[in-house]
C-alpha cells in the first residue's frame, strides 16, 4: 500500500542514489588527492646547496674533502644525489704561510756569504689586490698604513711582479732580517682532483713562490700576505688539475624522508644565519623546498578539508533520511491510526514503516551502484554504502517516531 | 451483564497546564442485537468515551469489560481486530487500496487466504447495497455515502460483535445518512450485532432503541 505512492518513493530512492554517487565522488576526489600528494613527492625534484655559515652560496666557498666525504658517504649517501660540484678556478681553500725569510746583504764575515734567515711557520691570507683600489682593509679610512721599503712604492700592486707586503705581526719575525727580505710562500691546498677513473677525489698540494717583501702594513687585519692580483690569479692559474669548487648542489633522493635528510645534514652543517660572520668557516646548508612545501600544504589542506566533509556528509545523510521519511509519512499518520484501529500492533505497523524506507534506499542504493558501475566508479561502491546507511538509519528513526501515533486524538471526529 | 460493560469508567486528559475529565463515572451495559445512540453537547466526552469503549486507550478509572476481559488487561489490538469495529466520521478508508482492498485487510490481518478474503468482501460489500462495478474504484471515486458504506462493511469484514460509530453521518447529506442508519439498524436488529453510535444529529438518536445522553462526561 505504502509504495502505491510511485512519486514521494521514486524521490526518496532518488535522493539515496543521489547522495551515494555523491559519497562516492567526493571517496574518489579524496583518492585523487592522495594521488597528487604521492606524485608530488615522487616526482619533485627538490635541490639543496651548501652554503656559508650566514648563507651564501658563492662568498669564496670551497668545499673541503671531509665536506664533499660527508655528502657521498654514508648516511647521507642515501639520502642525496647528483652532488654537482661548481667548476669555476683555481682557489685555495686555505694557506699556510710557511717562509723562510732571507735577504742578500751578507752576513759581515768574511769568504762567502751566508743567507740570514728566519724561519717560521704562520698561517697567512694571501690576499690579491689591485693599485689604486687596494683591499678595503688597506684603506686609509680604516686606517692602515703601507710603509714601502725602499724601491718600492704602490704601484707594485699595478702588475703582476713578485712582491708583496705583510701585516705587522708577520713582519715582527722577520725584524731580525736586513735588507730586502725575500720569503718563500708554501701553498699548500686541498684539491679535488680526478682519478685515472675519472672519479674526483681530494689531495694535498704544495706548492712554492718566493716573493719580495715590499712593505709592511700596520693597523690593518694581522695575518694577511698581500700581493698582486695579478701575480695571484697567474700563479692559480698555474697549478694543473685543480678542482676549485665554490659551490655544491646536490638533489634529495627521497622526498619523503625530508625529516631525515634535514636532521642528518644538520650533524655536519649549521642552519645557515645571515647574522653569522663571514670568517664563519662553518659550512652551511638549503633545502630549496619552498615551492614543494607550499604545493603539500595545499594537498594536504585538501584532503584535511575532505577527510572533515566526510563524517559532515553522513550526518546529513541520516539527517537527509530522516527529513525524507518524515515529508513522506507526516500526511500518513491518519493511515496509521487507521490500521492501529483496525487491531494491527504498533509493532508491525513500525515494522512495515520501516521495511518500506529500507526497501526504498536499497532501491536508491542499487540505482546508485548502477551508476557508479556505468561511471566506472564501481570501486568506491563502500562510501555509497556507507552513505546509504546513515540515510537509512534517518529514515528508520524517523519512521518509529512517525508511526508512534496517538489514534485517540488523530481519529476523533470534528465536532 | 451485556456484551459490553462499563463500570464507573473515567478519563482525564492531562497537561502540563490543566487536567480534564472528559469521562466520569459512567456505569452501562450494552446488549447485542441493539442500536445505541450516545448524544450530547460538543465537549461532553462523546468521543472519548467512544475511544474507550473501542479500547484506544485505557480509562483513568474504572473499567471496560468485554467477554474476553477488561481493556486494562486485554490485548486492546487484538480486541480491534476481532471484536470491535470501529466506524468514523471521516470513513478513514485506506486512498491507494481499491474498494475491494479496503474491506479485505481486516481479513489480512486474520491471516485469511486471499481467496477466500476476496469472497467476503464481497459479499460484505453486497450488504451494504454495493455493487460489483464499484470494487476497483479507490474511495477519491466514491460519494460520502458509498465511502461510508464501504466503512462498514469493512467493519462487517473483520467480525466481531460489536460496531462503534463517531458520527457516521457527520460528513453525509440527509438521505445518505438514513441509508446509513438503515444499515446500522439492520445490522442490529438482523446480524445481533451491538451498535453503539456517537450522534448529533436528533435524526439518528430518534432511530435508536436507546438514547443515552452524556453531559460533563456524565451520563444524565
Amino acid at each position: 500500500m505504502m509504495l502505491r505512492r510511485i512519486g514521494s518513493a521514486l524521490l526518496a530512492a532518488l535522493l539515496a542514489a543521489v547522495g551515494a554517487v555523491g559519497m562516492a565522488l567526493l571517496g574518489t576526489l579524496l583518492d585523487k588527492q592522495y594521488e597528487a600528494l604521492d606524485r608530488t613527492y615522487r616526482d619533485t625534484v627538490i635541490e639543496g646547496v651548501i652554503t656559508n655559515a650566514a648563507g651564501s652560496r658563492r662568498t669564496g666557498l670551497t668545499i673541503l674533502a671531509g665536506t664533499y666525504d660527508k655528502l657521498t658517504k654514508p648516511p647521507l649517501d642515501e639520502l642525496i644525489r647528483d652532488i654537482a660540484l661548481e667548476r669555476r678556478s683555481n682557489v685555495m681553500t686555505y694557506t699556510t704561510l710557511t717562509y723562510e725569510a732571507s735577504s742578500e746583504e751578507e752576513s759581515g764575515e768574511e769568504g762567502a756569504a751566508e743567507p740570514n734567515t728566519v724561519t717560521d711557520r704562520l698561517d697567512a691570507a694571501l690576499v690579491g689586490i689591485t693599485f689604486p683600489d687596494r683591499a678595503s682593509e688597506l684603506s686609509k679610512f680604516t686606517g692602515a698604513a703601507i710603509t714601502y721599503f725602499d724601491g718600492f712604492d704602490e704601484t707594485v700592486f699595478t702588475g703582476a711582479d713578485d712582491v708583496c707586503v705583510i701585516s705587522d705581526n708577520l713582519a715582527e719575525c722577520m725584524s731580525e732580517i736586513k735588507g730586502k727580505p725575500h720569503i718563500s710562500v708554501f701553498y699548500s691546498t686541498e684539491v679535488l682532483k680526478k682519478d685515472a677513473n675519472g672519479e674526483l677525489n681530494w689531495d694535498f698540494e704544495t706548492t712554492e713562490r718566493i716573493i719580495q717583501v715590499a712593505g709592511m702594513v700596520s693597523g690593518g687585519r694581522s695575518g694577511r700576505l698581500y700581493v698582486p692580483y695579478r701575480w695571484l690569479t697567474a700563479w692559480q692559474r698555474t697549478v694543473p688539475e685543480k678542482v676549485y669548487a665554490e659551490s655544491c648542489t646536490f638533489i634529495v633522493a627521497d622526498n619523503y624522508r625530508m625529516d631525515e635528510i634535514r636532521a642528518t645534514l644538520e650533524k655536519y652543517f649549521v642552519v645557515p644565519d645571515p647574522s653569522m660572520s663571514s670568517d664563519d668557516r662553518s659550512f652551511g646548508y638549503k633545502i630549496l623546498d619552498e615551492v614543494f612545501n607550499a604545493s603539500i600544504k595545499r594537498i594536504n589542506d585538501n584532503i584535511r578539508l575532505m577527510k572533515a566533509l566526510v563524517p559532515s556528509l553522513y550526518v546529513a545523510a541520516s539527517l537527509i533520511g530522516f527529513l525524507v521519511s518524515f515529508l513522506m509519512m507526516r500526511t500518513r499518520t491518519r493511515e496509521f491510526a487507521v490500521m492501529r484501529s483496525l487491531g494491527v500492533k504498533h509493532a508491525c505497523v513500525t515494522a512495515a514503516a520501516c521495511f518500506e524506507q529500507t526497501l526504498l534506499t536499497l532501491l536508491g542504493g542499487a540505482v546508485g551502484a548502477a551508476v557508479l558501475t556505468l561511471v566506472g566508479m564501481g570501486g568506491k561502491l563502500a562510501a555509497g554504502c556507507v552513505f546509504l546507511a546513515c540515510y537509512l538509519f534517518g529514515s528508520l528513526v524517523s519512521a518509529v517516531w512517525i508511526t508512534n501515533v496517538n489514534v485517540m486524538k488523530l481519529l476523533k471526529s470534528e465536532e | 451483564m451485556g456484551i459490553l460493560d462499563v463500570k464507573n469508567v473515567s478519563y482525564e486528559y492531562r497537561n502540563k497546564y490543566r487536567t480534564v475529565k472528559a469521562v466520569n463515572g459512567i456505569d452501562y451495559s450494552f446488549d447485542a442485537g441493539k442500536f445505541y445512540a450516545i448524544v450530547g453537547a460538543s465537549g461532553c466526552g462523546k468521543t472519548t468515551f467512544l475511544s474507550l469503549l473501542a479500547g484506544l486507550d485505557i480509562p483513568t478509572g474504572g473499567d471496560v469489560i468485554y467477554a474476553s476481559g477488561s481493556t486494562k488487561s486485554i490485548d486492546r489490538d487484538d480486541l480491534r481486530r476481532d471484536d470491535v469495529a470501529v466506524i468514523y466520521q471521516n470513513f478513514n478508508l485506506f486512498p491507494l487500496l481499491t474498494v475491494l482492498e479496503n474491506v479485505m485487510y481486516p481479513l489480512s490481518l486474520h491471516k485469511t487466504p486471499k481467496k477466500e478474503a476476496r469472497q467476503i468482501a464481497k459479499e460484505k460489500l453486497a450488504a451494504v447495497g454495493l455493487t460489483p462495478e464499484f470494487h476497483k474504484r479507490f474511495p477519491s471515486m466514491l460519494s460520502g455515502g458509498e465511502q461510508q458504506r464501504v466503512a462498514i462493511a469493512r467493519s462487517l469484514a473483520a467480525g466481531g460483535s460489536v460496531i462503534l460509530a463517531d458520527e457516521p453521518t457527520g460528513n453525509l447529506d440527509a438521505e445518505n445518512s438514513r441509508n446509513i442508519i438503515d444499515i446500522l439498524k439492520r445490522l442490529a436488529h438482523d446480524e445481533n450485532y451491538c451498535v453503539i453510535v456517537v450522534t448529533h444529529d436528533s435524526a439518528v438518536a430518534s432511530c435508536a432503541d436507546e438514547v443515552i445522553k452524556l453531559r460533563d462526561g456524565k451520563i444524565e
